[in-house]
């Protein structure tokens, strides 16, 4: 039965089990080993799991505060995204093809767009962080940084569709998780009453997966000389920056989560 | 007895530092429950993050805990709302 009991102990997440599991196992080592104790370190076990998973672990705070310091640079990534969403937009728009001058000159500014964009993400995810980096940020920043890379690259070489729609599958499934975690983590916290709009925002980014799956997959084909792509580019993007004016604001407005 | 165990850790670290295996005896002889290590350690996490009680140094594993001025706080107005809730229950119990 103790040897149960040590294994039901091990179920705990491994934010707790760093910070209590030495004092823990001691105290198991002294209570009688009893099926009403392996059952109590179960349950245990189980709340202590469901309660990090709606973003109750002290790293998730460290994380939110870390996002909290670093608001303003999730803003100017998503002033900067707006642009990069008008100019897909107006490049799908154009009544007549660009010229081959104007169309590399406007994916020059895309790719340094999206650089410096991605930059401010993944800048947000780690800038004096000490133990609260946000990984799902800097997934999300780098595949941002990718993604002007491959636009500065266009100029030279040809890259398929399908890069881009993953990349961009990466960036909205990674928005999506971390504002749902964002909106459990202040929701607990009780800071800010408006989280449903970090909710429904999350759902919009995830929502997003599909159609550009379904366009790397082409069962959405695009025509030659439509643009659809651009089109569904440049709509990604507009949500993006909203999203993440969305999330800077809600963070900023909770200044004394740390 | 049934109660918080939150409010049981309190009132049991109001009596002077304890690790877990001391307040489970001790939350034993003045309710008659025992509580679970499941039980109280999820107690014991709630009430650090809260900043109501802090870990003591000390190089055994056992590590014990004291209970803060904001525990002390806390357990007070518990206290007292538990208090309010016997009187009134008491005066009706009187007049049934």
């Amino acid at each position: 039965m103790r040897r149960l009991i040590e294994l039901l102990s091990e179920l705990y997440p491994k934010w707790w089990r760093e910070r209590y599991g030495p004092e823990f196992d001691a105290l198991i080592e002294d209570e009688r080993a009893t099926a009403r104790v392996a059952l109590n370190v179960l349950s245990g076990a189980f709340w202590m799991r469901m309660r990090t998973l709606l973003g109750g672990s002290p790293r998730d705070s460290r994380i939110l505060g870390t996002l909290t310091k670093n608001w303003w640079l999730l803003a100017l990534s998503g002033g900067i995204q707006a642009i990069i969403s008008a100019l897909y937009l107006i490049m799908q728009s154009e009544p007549t093809p660009l010229s081959f001058h104007a169309w590399n000159s406007m994916l020059v500014v895309l790719g340094r767009l999206g650089l410096t964009a991605g930059a401010c993400v993944i800048m947000a995810a780690l800038l004096a962080s000490r133990n609260g980096k946000c990984w799902l940020l800097v997934l999300n920043g780098s595949a941002l940084v990718v993604l002007g890379v491959i636009e500065l690259g266009l100029t030279r070489f040809g890259v398929r569709f399908w890069t881009v729609a993953m990349l961009v599958i990466l960036m909205a499934a990674s928005t999506g998780v971390l504002e749902l975690r964002m909106a459990q983590m202040l929701r607990k916290k009780g800071r800010y009453p408006g989280t449903w709009i970090l909710s429904l925002t999350s759902a919009i980014s995830v929502g997003f997966v599909l159609p550009f799956l379904a366009l790397a997959l082409r069962w959405i084909k695009i025509e030659p000389g439509s643009h659809t792509d651009l089109l569904w580019l440049g709509v990604y993007f507009a949500f993006s920056a909203v999203s993440m004016f969305t999330s800077a604001l809600r963070l900023h407005t909770a200044p004394a989560l740390s | 007895m049934t109660a918080d165990p939150s409010l049981l850790v309190l009132a049991s670290l109001s009596a002077g530092d304890k690790h877990g295996y001391a307040m489970m005896d001790d939350i034993e002889e003045f309710t008659g429950v025992r509580l679970g290590p499941g039980t109280l350690y999820g107690a014991i996490t709630r009430l650090e993050e809260r900043g109501w009680i802090r870990p003591v140094a000390s190089l055994d594993r056992r590590k014990p805990y004291a209970i803060t001025a904001a525990g002390v706080a806390q357990l007070k107005e518990e206290i007292g709302a538990l208090e309010r809730l016997v009187k009134s229950t008491s005066r009706r119990l009187k007049q049934a």
